[in-house]
């Protein structure tokens, strides 16, 4: 089936440029939190030696006068999903990769636009040109990224007929299989997918096993990994901006509550349940705030609202918050759990799924052991039962 | 929903149910209990009321050799100790 590669490189440090002119041929480093460390989540392409994972310090050896700017995840993954829309506009099978790359599928498609061309023009045009989008075509996922990483920004190139011709001289380091299975290749002199091709795969399956066979296939173009669409997902979101920024608790539940109150009174929402809600405010000089709410059961406004605020009494907001946003997600029209006949399997399984959620909340660390008998006619005591650690 | 303390899975160690909990014992000159002592409080012995060994796997380093005492004490206690002969320690367990 043929299938393009979208491509956008750099993404975060573009959709930062897109909403702010004024960083335009300027220095920039985005910086991502990373445990305790702060370390460089993008880079514009002003900043010099600077590199994705380095952390700060390091960076700002590097290159002096540079501009910080806090990473913000929920925007970039916003700005992904519109773009994402509107390639599925153009394509009913649409799979995110991850940010900023996305595999779309063309079969049948070519007739509809009138010829290949046209098609993969209307799928550039399905994102802004300022983000330098670039496309790979071919028959499966592999060889259309790395098409897509030779072409030029806002341009295509299609994999030729001859896909180990095209291959042959690309590094392996850009195989997606682990790095210490590529420094064995480069130990062994291998360095590019050609050398890789010439190989027989029984030698390469030998030394390096089912990711050696993964790396064989793909450098020979052979590319068995599936295009999974995106389950598209209904949400409603509502939104407001604070008349000054809100960092009491009592203030902030009443703009929840009014949220949520809008975002169950449309009349989308009449006999809906939500399964997650997510609430998510911007504060200055601070990463985004986001609280996300998973109910086991779906819930309905009253519901909702009780959670919500029975949890945000012990949690401590970060700083005064400068607006609010609340996206209901996991829409369905059926609410509770329907009862089963044997009352008891249910019990158990509810129990089950207690004890694990417990197990995970403290650490993994075993709460719950179940005695077994291993030797009952031991006259040693301790030897007759046992206690094994629950696992649900 | 709990949040993923991002650990790996594990069963945790397998425990024993009844392991046999160390305890102060004072003996006569006939190596019989007369006092115990448990969480730092002493009970007089009053009568033992059985009296039985066990010897198994000798072939190991170290063979399990216990004598137990089912006794009574002076705080109405029914208990079982014993002796572990190889080290001369004493110890409390359920039966």
């Amino acid at each position: 089936m043929p299938l393009a590669c979208m491509l956008i490189t750099h993404f975060p440090m573009k959709a930062e440029l897109s909403r702010n002119s004024t960083l335009d041929n300027k220095p920039v480093i985005i910086v991502e939190q990373s445990g305790r460390r702060q370390i460089v989540m993008d880079y514009s392409v002003h900043t010099s030696g600077v590199s994705i994972g380095m952390p700060i310090q390091e960076a700002l050896s590097m290159c002096k006068d540079v501009i910080l700017l806090e990473s913000n995840e929920s925007y970039y993954e916003e700005t992904f999903e519109s773009l994402l829309q509107n390639m599925e506009s153009r394509s009913p099978i649409v799979e995110k990769y991850s940010l900023g790359h996305a595999y779309i599928g063309l079969d049948g498609l070519e007739p509809m636009y009138g010829g290949e061309a046209r098609l993969i023009t209307n799928l550039m045009h399905s994102v802004p040109s300022y983000f330098n989008p670039r496309i790979g075509v071919s028959e499966s996922k592999f060889p259309a990224y790395l098409a897509a990483l030779t072409s030029v920004a806002n341009g295509s190139t299609k994999v030729p007929e001859n896909i180990i011709e095209f291959l042959k001289g690309f590094s392996i380091k850009l195989l997606p299989i682990s790095w210490k299975t590529k420094s064995r290749f480069i130990e062994l002199g291998i360095s590019t997918l050609g050398h890789i091709a010439e190989q027989p795969i029984g030698a390469i399956q030998a030394q390096f096993g089912r990711e050696g066979t993964q790396a064989w296939e793909l450098s020979n173009g052979i590319d068995k990994r599936f295009l999974f669409p995106r389950k598209p997902q209904e949400m409603i979101s509502e939104d407001l901006i604070f008349p000054y920024p809100q960092n009491i608790l009592s203030g902030i539940l009443i703009a929840i509550d009014s949220l949520i109150t809008k975002a169950f009174s449309h009349a989308y929402m009449k006999n809906k349940y939500a399964r997650k809600i997510q609430i998510e405010s911007n504060i200055i000089n601070h990463p985004t705030w986001i609280k996300q709410f998973n109910y086991k059961q779906p819930v309905n406004k009253d519901g909702a609202l009780k959670i919500i605020k029975n949890s945000l009494q012990n949690t401590n907001i970060p700083g005064p918050l400068e607006d609010m946003k609340v996206t209901l997600i996991g829409i369905t029209g059926e609410s509770g759990i329907q009862t089963n006949m044997l009352s008891n399997v249910r019990e158990q399984e509810r129990l089950k799924e207690i004890i694990y959620q417990a197990q995970v909340r403290w650490g993994n660390n075993p709460l719950l052991y179940i005695a077994k008998d291993v030797e009952p006619w031991s006259p040693i005591p301790e030897r007759k039962t046992i206690l094994v650690p629950f696992v649900s | 929903m709990v949040s993923n303390p991002r650990e790996k899975n594990h069963i945790g160690p397998i425990r024993l149910l009844n392991s046999p909990i160390p305890v102060h014992v004072k003996v006569n000159k006939y190596q019989r209990p007369m006092e115990v002592t448990i969480n730092r409080k002493i009970s007089r012995i009053l009568e033992i009321n059985e009296v039985w060994e066990i010897n198994m796997e000798w072939w190991r380093p170290i063979p399990t050799k216990r004598r137990y005492f089912r006794v009574t004490t002076s705080s109405n206690n029914n208990l079982i100790i014993f002796l572990d002969m190889q080290n001369n320690d004493w110890y409390i367990q359920k039966s």
